[in-house]
């Protein structure tokens, strides 16, 4: 187990080539105990790629990532095991129920007995999925989906949670409830990376932000700094950055193809 | 809103629906592509079995001593001939028997579109109609026709125009009859089946109906054998659909027998009122279209039984085996096309043991004894690779990102312990068990008690050999079919049913005849099930699992000079 050095997940020159793509060009990032680390790009810019090599799913065509201060391809399973992760799009096998989707990752971690039931009774019960307990989950809405995803990320108590996408398709009291539930989470030292579209809420739960556009960075720092002195909204940031504020002359474009 | 609604496409959509009876959702695109090479190697390989056939059937015809046995046998080959065109069609439209109404999908989407609804029921049918038409034609041109063709020879009544049209009249409305019978029973449990019930029933009935084709074959196979009872005009055939329209042929040929004329008048009726029903279901769901929209998942709060648990008294397992096999149950108990492929195979297992049981009752002794020594490892080699081939297939692949991030070197080997266990329950003690009864009524329960042991071992052994290189979490890893080429799968096939399974019949034999003999065989099977599971472990759980199929990167040479 890592016990000693740093409580720090560092991203090092991150590179993922698909043949003649760069996908993720030269990325580094790090994220400090009790952080939330605001990941943001416009679709395509390398996010959930990066977020794949972070949770090594995918593995870097060069760079290094290294959580407390022990390198990914040195134990990958002991990082993997340190790691809870929400992908994108709410992927399950469908034909299950929620329980039994719990009692699967559990498992799968190693945990295991009364004490791995009892805590998947708990965690349904909060997240307000106890009622659908028979149901399978190819009866579940996308937010019911998120939840059961998250549960399963928060099972193992991580030290590191990777979010990709958590709030779509969650209600306004889910969504308020997950916030609270991030900010409480990294209150004793724990990490988030939080990759969202949802700059509304990257505002208030982030304090730092990196901003990816073509694969590259293209913006990183606490999100009072980027907003600068003309006080601008992380919206108004982003589209400067990625360069999409030209907005009103693509909108106009569309209806006139849609009006030809 | 400006510019103009055209009428909905009728056309797109049927092209729509028809290229949906073809999609393997299941596959990625490398596995959609083997699947069709595959395919396309199965159809050589029946037109080369149909051009043997032929040939075997000029012979015969050719060489028959007079016209009264050729009046007896023609009648005989009539009926298989409008048989398996039957069991063709029949099967094609039960694999995808599913899809026989606009679903889920088809309402959700087509509904929100300015598409009336009778055009997405009459594409939905005109789809189904040139799905049916593609296997009733191919079927019937592939093997009716050429039998009329052979079935001359010089005792021949009629000549071969009249035969070939008869033969194809008479094939084409037994296939119809076959597709109608299926739809309306799709049909009639979609408008009629509570509605918590509805998929359950569909899957299930699904999986029964391709199973009983399959186990059908061997009845299929034994049609020439019942010529005796056709020429003395047994009234049992009244209860055989596939006679009902050998007496269409027969009316057709000019025959006005009662005996004919009543089949022909049953098939006519029979086929009526299956269309009839099949007919009355989709007007009933064109109506009632909402019908299909509620999921029976939704439907309730059923209280499901809680899992079983592991006895606190047993040394308690890995979780990492628990997640495996937990996972595996659940997959096969609740995935339609899981089922439908291991059943399938079961069937097909069951269908060679009962052919080869029913058919030495009567024989001598010693022939139905090694009958029922080989049913049950048959019946072994059946559900283990019946069981083999289902785990390969994926159940979602993306959802399979869940064991790639939680891989782990310490827990690979207690996942593939819990895939070997799965595989000797299910595959080589529940056949076992299945066949002992009627081991234990025809050997007498001692020597079936005896030959027990040693069942168990050649299972065990066949399971050791299937699982040696396997690496994969069932059903999270894509599939290419046709890796190897056919004439070899049919090779290790020939092999295992002809060789393995007749020696492990003679070991059985050889075992139950005396105590020592008993000992002798059981301490060889235990030595080499010993060295194949050494051989396994050798490599078990230590490489990383597979989560993408490949193809074999070497070419092995024949070595021929």
């Amino acid at each position: 187990m890592w016990t000693d050095g740093p409580k720090v997940l560092k991203a090092c020159n991150l590179n993922k080539r698909y043949q003649a793509l760069l996908a993720v060009d030269n990325v580094s990032f790090t994220i400090s105990p009790g952080e939330i680390l605001g990941y943001l790009g416009p679709n395509g810019s390398g996010k959930s790629t990066t977020i794949n090599m972070v949770v090594g799913l995918l593995e870097p065509s060069s760079g290094s990532l290294s959580l407390f201060g022990q390198k990914l391809n040195t134990d990958p399973e002991d990082y993997k095991r340190r790691i809870g992760y929400v992908p994108e799009e709410p992927h399950l096998y469908t034909y299950l129920t929620a329980p039994e989707y719990l009692r699967l990752v559990g498992r799968l971690r190693g945990l295991t007995g009364w004490g791995l039931d009892e805590k998947i009774e708990r965690l349904l019960r909060l997240f307000g999925l106890w009622e659908s307990r028979y149901a399978s989950m190819s009866a579940f809405s996308k937010g019911m989906r998120q939840r059961v995803l998250l549960s399963a990320a928060l099972l193992h108590n991580p030290d590191l949670l990777v979010l990709d996408e958590p709030f779509s398709g969650l209600d306004v009291s889910a969504g308020q409830l997950f916030t609270t539930l991030l900010r409480l989470f990294v209150r004793d030292g724990r990490m988030v990376l939080f990759s969202s579209h949802r700059l509304d809420v990257v505002e208030q739960l982030c304090s730092r932000v990196v901003i990816l556009h073509g694969g590259r960075v293209v913006a990183e720092d606490r999100v009072d700094q980027l907003r600068g002195s003309h006080a601008e909204s992380l919206e108004e940031v982003f589209a400067r950055v990625t360069r999409q504020d030209d907005y009103t002359s693509v909108a106009e474009d569309i209806l006139q193809v849609v009006r030809s | 809103m400006s510019g103009d609604t055209r009428p909905a496409p009728f056309s797109t959509l049927t092209r729509h629906f028809f290229q949906g009876f073809f999609r393997l959702t299941f596959l990625d695109d490398a596995g959609e592509e083997s699947f069709r090479r595959a395919m396309i190697g199965v159809l050589s390989g029946i037109v080369a079995f149909g051009l043997l056939l032929l040939r075997l059937y000029l012979g015969k015809y050719a060489g028959l001593p007079n016209a009264d046995v050729y009046r007896v046998m023609v009648q005989a080959d009539r009926l298989l001939m409008i048989s398996l065109p039957m069991l063709v069609t029949a099967f094609a439209i039960a694999l995808v028997s599913r899809s026989l109404f606009p679903d889920e999908t088809d309402f959700r989407i087509l509904m929100a579109l300015p598409v009336p609804r009778r055009t997405i029921f009459a594409a939905k049918l005109t789809a189904l109609f040139l799905f049916a038409a593609i296997f009733i034609i191919c079927a019937n041109v592939v093997i009716g026709l050429p039998f009329a063709l052979v079935s001359g020879g010089r005792w021949a009544e009629s000549p071969l125009l009249d035969r070939a049209l008869a033969q194809a009249a008479a094939g084409t409305l037994a296939s119809i009859f076959a597709v109608a019978a299926i739809v309306a029973i799709q049909g009639l449990i979609t408008v009629i089946a509570p509605q918590s019930w509805l998929r359950g029933l569909s899957v299930g009935t699904q999986t029964v109906m391709v199973c009983g084709l399959v186990l059908s074959l061997p009845f299929v196979d034994r049609i020439p054998t019942i010529a005796p009872s056709l020429h003395a005009k047994a009234s049992w055939l009244y209860f055989v659909a596939p006679a009902w329209f050998l007496g269409v042929q027969q009316w057709l040929l000019g025959s006005r027998e009662p005996y004919f004329v009543r089949l022909a008048l049953m098939a006519i009726v029979g086929t009526a009122a299956t269309a009839l029903i099949a007919a009355g279901c989709y007007l009933a769901l064109y109506r009632r279209f909402d019908r299909v929209v509620v999921d029976a998942t939704r439907m309730g709060r059923r209280a499901r039984h809680p899992p079983l648990s592991w006895p606190r008294w047993l040394p308690t397992r890995h979780p990492a085996y628990e997640a495996v096999q937990a996972f595996t149950g659940a997959t096969l108990r609740r995935s339609s096309l899981h089922q439908l492929v291991c059943f399938g195979i079961f069937a097909a297992g069951s269908a060679l043991t009962a052919n080869s049981v029913l058919g030495n009752v009567g024989s001598q002794e010693r022939f139905l004894i090694g009958a029922v020594l080989r049913a049950p490892l048959t019946l072994i080699v059946a559900t283990v690779v019946g069981l083999r081939e289902a785990m390969l297939l994926p159940a979602n692949l993306k959802a399979a990102w869940v064991f790639q991030f939680t891989e782990a070197e310490t827990s690979r080997r207690h996942q593939m312990n819990a895939i070997r266990d799965t595989l000797g329950g299910a595959g080589v003690l529940a056949p076992a068990a299945l066949v002992f009864p009627v081991q234990a009524a025809v050997l007498g329960l001692r020597s079936a008690l005896a030959g027990l042991p040693v069942i168990v071992l050649l299972g065990w052994m066949f399971v050791e050999v299937v699982l040696g290189n396997w690496r994969r979490i069932p059903f999270t890893c894509t599939v290419l079919f046709a890796k190897r080429p056919a004439a070899h799968t049919v090779l290790i096939a020939i092999l295992v049913l002809f060789w393995l399974v007749p020696i492990g019949g003679v070991l059985e034999q050889v075992a139950i005849s005396g105590l020592r003999p008993w000992l002798v065989v059981t301490a060889i099977l235990l030595l080499i099930c010993a060295g194949l599971r050494w051989v396994r472990l050798q490599s078990w759980g230590r490489l990383p699992l597979e989560f993408e199929d490949y193809l074999p990167d070497t070419i092995e040479p024949l070595g021929l000079r």
